[in-house]
């Protein structure tokens, strides 16, 4: 039996990694979170996740610079980012820094679903 | 009467004889030497009655005192106041003393019984009409013998032939003239039988043709010695003239070469020929006449008109002929048909002048030229003004046009030449000078100068007369220099006009400005201005200049300054920058917080220019702003850093306002620069605060969005109508909340010019497709309908498009909530896409319609009250387009709809 695709969120804020869980539940998908941006690359071994999701502004980092890092590391680099954020210019910034795909906060429901879908897609 | 005398009528021979019966009747012959009639014999009884009763003139002398008888026909030969009648019964010698001479030997002659005398128009002056006068006679002395058979009397029968010698006189005479005129004008005669063939002719004829005196010669040999040439002419005309038919007439010019001297001459022969019953020619003359000269002449006349045609015909200078009564264009050069009438030779030459231009016609001209013509005299017209086609363009020319008669030979005016003289060069010198001259005179007049000359050996001064008004006295006064100097005020006298004298003196040039003493002791200001000339030896010798009251000018510099010092205060009192600009933009004053600001010397300003201040980064626009408004006339307002003398930049906000004269000239600019930096640094919190606050409301907002998406999909199928409504409701809410914080960050980044867009090339429909899908979706109850027509590429931001889009059709559902249909087209036009969309809802009024796409403007009226917003989503709209290059509309009835637009550049295929 296959097993559910499994989903890291990261975002500093408590409150919306909790809706963000309850969201991607309601699609079964299995849901890792962090609230924070520390030693991502142990996190990223030992979870090994589907899809990262992330928020680009995160309280002691920048969302930007992780997922440059990560698409920098050969390791990680295959592991689809989706970015979020509510910042006017962050769209650009993330995908310039090799995020697979973004979110403007707030967004609709059935837009991440289509996001993460399509993300699952590539991995 | 006596018996004697009364008897005289008893006899019958005395009967009759009209007067001279009369008085012979009458006579008392007794006293005479004839005795009484009575005595008288038979022989002169008879003689008598037939002298008495004939109509011829006879004359009677009688006896040996030879008395006189005469009838009433002798009568008129004695004239009036003469010898009738005193000389009937008079002795002849006593009658006749004057002539007693030449008639008394034929008396004697007769008396002594010689025979008859006969004199034929014989001169004998006799006195009558109180003087001598000549008279012809022909006349007869015979004898009358007496009874005894002698001659006792002599019968004298005459008449006078005075008129008749007189007429042959003149006969002879107009013969003589006839021959003088002949030989005068120097005629050859000729006479030619052309029975015999013989050729004569008279003298001159005959020297012309080399032929001897008195010679009878063949016509051929006359015909030989005409030319070559004109042989064959002279011998068919003379055939012809012989012929009956040609009526004998000849008439021909030809040359003859004289045979011995070779000398050629030119004639022309006239004559007519003469024919006898059968109609042959039996006379044929005429005259020669020597035509050499006017032959010659005439062709010298051809050559000269000729010439004289070339002469007009290559005129530099425009000329034309026109001849006749009528003014016909005779002759014109081309400076005259293509520069002056600027027509075609072909249009003109040959034409009335008047049907060639007709508007002359009811000019001056036909009587003008009517006038030359017949007075003979010449017309110029100067400095007539004439626009001449040189290449494409009109120029103005003055010029002298003169109409001059032609005039012939004989006196005759033939024709009018006209000439034209361009002077322009002339005039326009001429009136420079004159202008100049009415400019320095009006200068004068205007400025009330006076004018003086001073004669620097002995000081005399002779002035125009408002040089003493100027001083305070009456235009007349008499002045000296020492005068003028002693009204000098005594605080300039030394150090100004005595000053300038000296400098003069050295200069040449005098030159000063100062305050006279009036009589009235009221003080007054004079400008003087001279020139001093120098002699032979470098002396001065005269100065020449002006003088002029400039009083007022002072006061009104006074006044100038002391406002304009009051302004300048007031000016550097300001906080705020304040400066000047001529026309044509350059800056010429700055007030003291300028200076201040900058830390820089008005030198260093001058030497640099104000754009030193202005922060490196502004200064383009700066100046390109401040060009525009220069040359627009458009006021200037502008936001730029100047830097400050500690080196820090601060925000100024400069507005400067065109200054204009009573016509809208605009005379100069004044500008104010105001430090806004402190408002600038709030503003900038503020867009901070904004950008910040916006982004740190999206991220609950995105926590409850999603709760409420959860909660939604969680409860899909749950019979609780009140929980699906109000998750429903909170969703909405948080959709116009977002849109909320959405405008307000646009604003800010419209505002701090942070508004960023990432052009993409995309299809427009696409974008439209999907926008009205949301809308759809989010409002199900409307009906959007979106037709396609055509596609157009676009390259734009195509998020803020779709803002666009967005902001057209949730205001379009807002404010038709009655009517539900939205229309959604896109056309390409011109290379250019409009996108429309359009309701039938409440509608917007004209003046709002204008004012909808300003910053904070919401259409005021108790039924728009109901609908929420900001009144920013247009004018956030409004800015997305205009930075896309493109433009954005409305068009409004109330209560019938509206329908928004914009357009957009359309990106080529390619």
């Amino acid at each position: 039996m296959e097993t559910s695709p499994h989903i890291l969120v990261i975002d500093d804020n408590r409150d919306l990694l909790q809706m963000l869980t309850a969201m991607l539940r309601l699609k079964a998908y299995k849901v890792s979170t962090k609230d924070n941006a520390d030693n991502m690359e142990t996190t990223l071994s030992e979870l090994a996740p589907d899809v990262i999701f992330m928020d680009m502004l995160l309280s002691g980092a920048d969302g930007c610079e992780i997922c440059r890092r990560l698409k920098a590391n050969p390791a990680f680099s295959n592991i689809p980012i989706i970015m979020i954020s509510a910042h006017p210019q962050a769209k650009d910034e993330c995908l310039k820094a090799g995020a697979n795909y973004f979110l403007d906060k707030p967004f609709e429901m059935q837009e991440l679903f289509k996001v993460v879908e399509s993300a699952l897609q590539i991995n | 009467m006596d018996l004697k005398n009364a008897s005289a009528y008893t006899y019958q021979f005395l009967s009759g004889g009209g007067e001279m019966g009369a008085l012979t009747r009458a006579k008392d012959w007794s006293k005479t030497s004839i005795g009484p009639v009575a005595d008288w014999p038979q022989s002169l009884r008879t003689t008598l009655s037939i002298i008495l009763n004939s109509r011829f003139p006879m004359f009677l002398f009688w006896g040996p005192q030879l008395i006189c008888f005469y009838n009433d026909a002798f009568r008129p030969s004695l004239g009036h106041n003469g010898k009738h009648p005193d000389i009937l019964g008079m002795n002849g010698e006593d009658a006749w003393p004057e002539i007693w001479e030449i008639i008394n030997p034929l008396i004697d002659q007769v008396l002594s019984g010689g025979e008859a005398t006969w004199s034929e128009d014989q001169l004998i002056p006799i006195y009558r009409n109180g003087k001598i006068e000549d008279v012809y006679w022909t006349f007869s002395y015979s004898p009358v013998n007496d009874e005894s058979g002698k001659p006792a009397g002599v019968f004298v029968t005459c008449s006078e032939t005075t008129g008749k010698v007189k007429m042959l006189e003149e006969i002879g005479e107009s013969k003589n003239q006839l021959q003088f005129a002949i030989d005068a004008t120097g005629l050859g005669t000729w006479d030619y039988n052309p029975v015999i063939n013989k050729f004569t002719g008279n003298e001159r004829l005959r020297e012309w043709f080399g032929l001897k005196p008195q010679d009878e010669i063949d016509l051929s040999i006359a015909v030989n010695v005409v030319a070559q040439a004109d042989k064959v002419r002279v011998t068919d005309a003379i055939q012809k003239a012989l012929q009956f038919s040609s009526g004998g007439y000849y008439d021909i010019d030809y040359t003859i070469i004289n045979p011995v001297t070779k000398k050629e001459r030119i004639v022309r022969a006239k004559g007519k020929a003469e024919f006898n019953d059968q109609n042959v020619a039996y006379r044929f003359n005429g005259t020669l006449q020597d035509i050499t000269s006017r032959a010659l002449a005439k062709r010298k006349t051809e050559a000269r008109e000729k010439q004289f045609r070339n002469l007009v015909l290559q005129s530099p200078v425009p000329m034309a002929i026109f001849m006749g009564e009528e003014h016909i264009i005779e002759l014109a050069n081309n400076n005259m048909i293509e520069k002056i009438w600027r027509k075609k030779e072909s249009d003109v030459i040959g034409k009335k002048l008047l049907d060639v231009f007709p508007e002359l016609r009811d000019q001056k001209y036909p009587e003008l030229l009517h006038k030359i013509f017949v007075s003979g005299k010449s017309y110029r017209e100067n400095e007539s003004i004439a626009y001449i086609q040189e290449d494409t363009k009109l120029i103005k020319y003055y010029l002298d046009v003169e109409y001059a008669p032609l005039i012939e030979i004989d006196n005759t005016v033939s024709g009018i030449i006209v000439t034209v003289n361009n002077v322009t060069e002339k005039v326009e010198a001429r009136r420079t000078v004159e202008d100049a001259e009415e400019r320095l005179r009006l200068a004068v007049q205007a400025a009330e100068l006076a004018t003086w000359e001073l004669d620097l050996k002995n000081r005399n001064i002779i002035y125009s007369s408002r040089l003493p008004e100027i001083f305070g006295h009456d235009s007349n006064y008499n002045f000296t220099h020492a005068h003028m100097r002693s009204q000098i005020h005594p605080d300039d006298i030394h150090d100004i006009v005595e000053k300038a004298f000296d400098v003069a003196m050295e200069t040449g040039v005098y030159k000063y400005e100062a305050r006279v003493v009036k009589p009235d002791n009221s003080v007054s200001w004079i400008s003087t201005r001279g020139k001093v000339f120098f002699g032979e030896n470098n002396e001065p010798v005269k100065m020449i200049g002006t003088l002029r009251d400039i009083t007022e000018e002072k006061t009104y510099h006074k006044e100038l300054e002391e406002r304009e010092q009051k302004f300048r205060l007031l000016a550097d009192s300001m906080p705020q920058h304040v400066w000047t600009a001529d026309t044509e933009g350059n800056l010429n004053y700055f007030n003291k917080s300028v200076f201040d600001y900058s830390g820089l010397t008005p030198e260093q300003i001058n030497k640099d220019g104000w754009i030193q201040i202005v922060h490196p980064d502004d200064r383009e626009e700066n100046i390109k702003e401040w060009t525009h408004a220069i040359s627009t006339g458009n006021s200037f307002l502008f936001e730029h850093r100047f830097r400050r003398n500690d080196g820090e930049y601060r925000w100024q906000l400069s507005r400067a306002v065109p200054q204009k004269d009573a016509n809208g000239n605009i005379q100069m600019w004044v500008g104010t620069s105001t430090d806004i930096q402190d408002i600038k640094e709030v503003d900038q919190q503020k867009d901070f605060f904004m950008s910040m606050a916006s982004h740190e409301l999206k991220t609950p907002i995105t926590s409850i969005k999603g709760y409420v998406q959860i909660l939604q999909s969680m409860y899909v199928d749950a019979k609780d109508d009140f929980l699906t409504t109000s998750l429903k409701t909170i969703d909405k809410q948080i959709i116009t909340l977002t849109n909320l914080i959405s405008d307000l960050l646009d604003l800010s980044k419209i505002k701090s010019g942070n508004l960023f867009l990432t052009k993409q090339n995309f299809y427009i429909n696409g974008l439209i497709r999907e926008i009205v899908g949301e809308i759809k979706h989010i409002n199900p109850s409307y009906n959007i309908d979106f037709t396609e027509e055509s596609d157009a590429l676009v390259h734009a931001d195509r998020e803020r498009i779709g803002q666009v889009l967005i902001n057209f059709l949730t205001n379009a559902v807002k404010y038709s909530p009655n009517t539900k249909d939205v229309l959604v087209k896109a056309v390409v036009e011109d290379n250019k896409v409009a996108v429309f969309v359009k309701d039938s809802g409440i509608g917007i009024n004209k003046p709002d319609q204008a004012r909808i796409f300003e910053r904070f403007y919401r259409v005021e009226g108790k039924n728009e009250k109901t609908f929420p917003g900001f009144g920013i989503g247009l004018f956030i709209c409004a800015q997305i387009i205009e930075r896309h290059s493109g433009s954005i509309g409305v068009t409004s009835e109330p209560g019938k709809g509206s329908a928004f637009s914009f357009l957009l550049p359309v990106q080529n295929e390619s």
